[in-house]
């Protein structure tokens, strides 16, 4: 069975989200070449910029019931040491390696993809959850005029698969219109949510970042669901998946493809487990997805 | 992740437990000293959701043992699983102790931060031992547990609680300190609570003596997976715990 999203053809539907498998160093100490074929229809990398990131300050991490809150603050080496150095082994896997980029600019999400057109990348995710630092700081996903004239440019000379991962929060449909309306490919439906928690109070520590992890997943399904009867575009849901009853039931409500992300931190071979269950759903209810949206 | 099973999860003082696992010879020859373990609660678990990291305190008899404190809901709920039950278990994870360890060598331990030493010291030889004073501090007489176990070794046992019930009466870091002038030590190991180990780096930074600390930290993955765990490196940026660590040059980091 193949699955689609748009014109990207994965042997399954489940994705390794950004920023949960690290920067694929070490993957293979806890999956095999083989099992990564089987089971990952794709790969999408570490959130990548222009210049390294050394990441926040400690704390970065909050579990909260069900869920957890990061601030990791973007850390990575860089695109040009990504590609050097960690892109290779990904490449020999065979999955399709999906390029996550951020930028605190146009400009330099412009920069990002030229150089990946270069290197000949076929596929990139625009993380629009970000600051945008010409527009005072505001993040690219709260305002659609500004997605548009982002995916507009990065349309104009990047002739791979585009993604757009949206924000839970903002005008969320509006900013997946103006993505279909600028010829984005598909949509990562969302990024975390923000939130905050306190570490400790004495000190007393704070976080502020995303949430992730199952307390979500009943969030990012209604806003799925929401966003699919709307909007023309594949979706790649992205939200909460801890098992193979999750991944199906964002099929359910139209999905192309779905993001495993939090479950990577719990058990490094939570996919392959998730796969598993996955193929008995289908084999069970797989009739259930050819018969509309509820 | 492997499974295995519950031999026995005794309480050895208020909140401190000994947990042991039954582990297989291939498992047990990938361990060394300084490893940890991820331990995931059985069943579809929700809250808490991450499997907690805890140091190999021990291989002896052929089982993995923990020695943890309960101090969140991470802790609460392992403590309260019985012998017989299954469980999950991701291991060896983090680099093991350093290998160029001097001697005479002191092992700093503040509270179950003296968990990891019961595997060094098992894979020491006699006369390595022989060379090693354990200073072990805590708030109370009971909160020193397996101080029987600890003998065994024929190393020196240094004792410190808080409230003087054993030993020295202050902190164990007190203890060292005024050991130094008349002991030479060749490295420090420690591993405790942030502010023993900020102690231990100041000590270290006015003297020669190599000294490594062992870092403890909430941890999502364990893997490096995440980029969660973080410790300031000297000279910028950050090492990860879980996969640079968990044992860092005191001189290399910023506490």
């Amino acid at each position: 069975m193949t699955w689609k999203i748009g014109s990207l053809q994965l042997k399954t539907p489940l994705i390794l989200a950004s920023g949960t498998w690290g920067l694929g160093d070490t993957i293979l100490d806890y999956l095999s070449p083989e099992e990564i074929i089987n089971s990952i229809g794709a790969l999408i990398t570490k959130g990548l910029s222009l210049e390294p990131m050394a990441g926040n300050p400690p704390p970065r991490l909050l579990e909260t019931p069900c869920g957890l809150i990061n601030s990791i603050g973007l850390e990575n080496p860089g695109i040009e040491v990504f590609l050097k150095r960690y892109y290779p082994r990904l490449r020999d896997l065979e999955v399709p390696v999906i390029f996550n980029l951020h930028g605190t600019s146009v400009d330099e999400f412009l920069k990002l993809v030229r150089y990946l057109e270069e290197e000949n990348i076929r596929g990139v995710e625009l993380n629009i959850s970000c600051p945008n630092v010409t527009e005072g700081g505001i993040a690219f996903s709260q305002s659609p005029e500004v997605v548009f004239q982002l995916v507009k440019g990065v349309r104009e000379i990047f002739s791979g698969f585009l993604i757009v991962k949206l924000s839970p929060v903002g005008p969320v449909l509006e900013v997946a219109l103006a993505c279909k309306e600028a010829a984005a490919d598909a949509l990562t439906i969302a990024n975390t949510y923000p939130a905050m928690g306190i570490v400790s109070y004495e000190p007393l520590k704070v976080i502020k970042g995303g949430l992730s992890g199952p307390a979500i997943k009943p969030l990012t399904l209604r806003l799925v669901s929401d966003i699919i009867s709307k909007v023309t575009l594949p979706i790649i849901a992205s939200g909460g998946v801890l098992s193979g009853k999750d991944v199906f039931e964002y099929l359910l409500v139209g999905a192309s493809a779905v993001q495993v992300g939090t479950a990577n931190l719990i058990n490094p071979r939570s996919v392959i487990e998730i796969h598993e269950e996955l193929k008995e759903l289908l084999l069970r209810h797989g009739r259930l997805l050819d018969k509309g949206h509820p | 992740m492997k499974s295995t099973r519950i031999l026995e999860n005794r309480a050895l003082a208020e909140r401190i437990y000994l947990l042991t696992l039954q582990i297989d010879e291939d498992l047990m020859n990938k361990l060394s000293p300084g490893h940890f373990v991820k331990i995931k609660l059985p069943d579809q678990r929700l809250d808490p959701l991450f499997p907690r990291p805890y140091t190999i305190h021990s291989l002896i008899g052929g089982h993995l043992q923990v020695l943890y404190q309960i101090v969140g809901k991470g802790t609460r709920a392992l403590s309260q699983l019985t012998a017989g039950t299954d469980l999950e278990i991701l291991v060896p994870l983090g680099r093991p102790f350093p290998r160029d360890l001097g001697y005479p060598l002191a092992l700093v331990a503040g509270g179950v931060g003296v968990a990891g030493f019961g595997f060094l010291l098992e894979s020491l030889p006699q006369e390595k031992r022989k060379e090693t004073i354990l200073y072990y501090g805590a708030s109370s007489k009971e909160s020193l547990v397996r101080l029987d176990y600890w003998e065994t070794f024929g190393v020196t046992l240094k004792l410190a609680t808080e409230d003087g019930s054993a030993g020295y009466k202050g902190f164990v870091t007190d203890l060292l300190q005024s050991d130094l002038s008349e002991r030479k030590f060749k490295s420090i190991l420690a591993c405790g609570p942030m502010p023993m180990l900020k102690r231990i780096k100041e000590i270290a930074a006015n003297s020669t003596i190599k000294t490594y600390l062992s870092m403890e930290s909430f941890m999502a993955c364990g893997t490096g997976f995440c980029k969660g765990c973080v410790v300031p490196r000297k000279g910028g940026g950050y090492f990860h715990i879980c996969e640079d660590g968990p044992t860092f040059l005191a001189d290399d980091i910023i506490l």
